[in-house]
């Protein structure tokens, strides 16, 4: 039942069709669509083909103009299809994003005109995006849905990606021509399929404090962050599946400059290349971040690739999750900075994004998470008991292709 | 006599714990914009959201975190680093007192803070301690002021330093972090040779 329908439309329209693959996730760079007739599954039990649940669809390599924008391109969502992942990839200097996605019968999903309306181009928010997206260097991925209020229909959508960056301490982008690949990855998962998935985990070790892989299976600071990982992702219906550790010979200490460049992170990701597939999660002694404006830095607990990440690649330069071992005494979260970051890397916001000053609360789009709720995963604050995750929450994350169904027929 | 002091301790002992109280209230209403920045996971405020967190006495009130050991770790760490980010004296004066902590991975944290802040502003002034903490005792701090190195505002002063300590030193972790940062600090002068 595997099929697929990729139409060029025009030089630069291409169309592709949500197709299957096998269940278990296709290795890094495989795909593409390959021709063919569609011929749409008709069994609802089985609505993809046999096992079926992903495929990733290249658009191809696009050109930016002036403006920092590629042409349109369409895909075709079949009905099958109950989420897609675009990406986006280009030179690491740059930042990339959507400047416009619109579905079927022009419904839009990011409107072409939101850079100009927004102050800042890294978050595209609502009212102008009720499906959030956020930019990234190197590799952009955006997730649709990823809020219950989007709808993703089935038919020809249009996209438009774009390319900038910023000169180091301003806050106005400046567009780029540059190369692009743009790929859509479509995720079928009918409800029984979200009942339960898992995740594969690579940590991997610099071997601060003596942390490396042949101890930390032992490790009690990593015994009982796993425990509390397993515990937070058990609550969506997702379980770790293979959890391996990896030695990985690099900086002990990350330095992350808020200036648009992917830096030491992008380095330290692409460090994970040749790993089996899996979300790579790297502890590190340190990750020390620097506003874009004026000197100094300071410790932060950790940092995602994206949100969320590129799906099912390992290597890239915004594969993975770092997260700082550097705090202890005290209560340890370790195995809640992890949980995390990950949910980031996997699609979910912060519930609430902090105050920095007189600007309205800016909260996620799921209408099942509170505001007020410090109990949450994604809280921007770090508690010790930030844990919970709500129903919507848990949707969102097996809408992301890093999430298997186990209980494929 | 008496019937004077007996209304003067009422008075006192009545007012007194209101006023200590609003005093607190006050403090507490300062410092809490202030804690969740210390305590956010991912988010660095630049040094104008430090300073409307905390006030007009924010460097005080970092200095307290930072010498509170019942304060979580983060924030304590979070503390230190913030001091880097404001450029005035008191944040100088509180982050290079606190380069003498005891507790080396706190240390590890004030020579990231101190190369990185004073270090970048005027690192004529910061060479001194930044060369005492090139040459600190716990290797983890050796390794992390080698690391911050690279980020000196003088960067032949800085690659000077990171080669003749790292002629001295045994340590391999310290030494990765002191090659590290001799090849960023010569990447940064190609880079600016060429523009």
């Amino acid at each position: 039942m595997r099929s697929c329908l990729l139409r060029n439309i025009a030089l630069l329209q291409i169309t592709a069709c949500a197709v299957a693959c096998a269940g278990a996730p296709p290795p890094a760079g495989a795909d593409t669509a390959d021709g063919g007739s569609a011929d749409a599954a008709a069994d609802t039990s089985d609505p993809l083909g046999v096992h079926t649940w992903h495929r990733r669809v290249a658009l191809g390599t696009l050109q930016t103009a002036a403006d920092g924008s590629t042409p349109p391109v369409t895909f075709t969502v079949p009905p099958q299809a109950t989420s897609v992942l675009i990406t986006v990839r280009g030179a690491p200097a740059f930042e990339y994003t959507l400047s416009g996605l619109s579905g079927p019968s022009g419904a839009i999903i990011v409107p072409k005109n939101w850079l100009d309306l927004s102050s800042q181009p890294w978050l595209c928010l609502p009212p102008l995006c009720i499906n959030r997206i956020a930019a990234e260097p190197a590799i952009a991925a955006f997730l649709v849905p990823n809020t219950p209020s989007t709808q993703l229909a089935a038919g020809l959508h249009t996209l438009r990606a774009y390319a900038f960056d910023h000169p180091a301490g301003a806050h106005q982008r400046s567009p780029k021509s540059v190369p692009l690949e743009v790929a859509v990855n479509l995720v079928a998962k009918p409800a029984i399929w979200k009942q339960n998935g898992r995740i594969d985990v690579n940590f991997c070790l610099t071997g601060y404090a003596g942390i490396t892989a042949a101890y930390a299976p032992q490790h009690p600071r990593i015994v009982t962050a796993l425990a509390d990982f397993k515990a937070i992702y058990a609550q969506a219906r997702i379980e770790l599946g293979e959890v391996r550790f990896f030695d990985i010979a690099t900086d002990t200490m990350i330095f992350v400059h808020d200036d648009g460049s992917d830096g030491e992170l992008g380095d330290l990701f692409e460090k994970g290349a040749g790993l089996p597939l899996g979300v790579n999660v790297f502890l590190v002694d340190a990750v020390q971040r620097m506003p874009a404006i004026g000197a100094g830095s300071s410790l932060i607990m950790g940092l995602a690739g994206g949100i969320p990440g590129p799906p099912l690649e390992v290597g890239t330069r915004r594969s993975g999750v770092v997260v700082s071992l550097r705090m202890s005494g005290g209560p340890d979260v370790l195995g809640r900075i992890i949980a995390h970051e990950v949910g980031h890397f996997l699609g979910l916001f912060h519930t609430i994004e902090q105050k920095t000053g007189n600007e309205a609360p800016i909260a996620d789009s799921l209408p099942d998470t509170s505001d007020a709720d410090a109990d949450n995963l994604m809280n921007w604050l770090q508690t010790e008991n930030s844990f919970t995750l709500t129903p919507q929450q848990a949707g969102v994350l097996h809408d992301n292709p890093w999430v298997a169904p186990t209980n494929l027929p | 006599m008496q019937v004077r002091i007996v209304p003067t301790i009422l008075w006192i002992s009545l007012t007194v714990p209101g006023l200590c109280a609003a005093t607190s209230a006050i403090a507490a209403d300062i410092a809490q914009p202030l804690r969740s920045w210390l305590l956010a996971i991912e988010a660095v405020p630049n040094a104008e959201q430090v300073r409307r967190a905390g006030g007009a006495h924010t460097e005080a009130l970092l200095d307290a975190v930072i010498r509170d050991t019942k304060e979580t770790s983060y924030a304590r760490h979070r503390a230190l680093s913030f001091l880097s980010l404001l450029d005035t004296p008191a944040a100088l004066h509180t982050l290079r007192k606190h380069l003498m902590l005891k507790d080396d991975s706190l240390r590890a944290t004030a020579a990231v803070a101190w190369a990185s802040g004073p270090g970048r502003r005027q690192p004529q002034d910061a060479w001194p301690d930044l060369d005492r903490l090139l040459a600190d005792r716990a290797p983890q701090v050796r390794a992390a002021a080698a690391r911050a190195l690279a980020l000196a505002g003088d960067g032949k002063g800085a690659r000077d330093r990171a080669l003749r300590r790292r002629a001295r030193e045994s340590v391999p972790e310290v030494q990765k972090a002191l090659d590290r940062a001799v090849q960023q600090l010569d990447a940064r002068e190609a880079g600016a040779r060429t523009q």
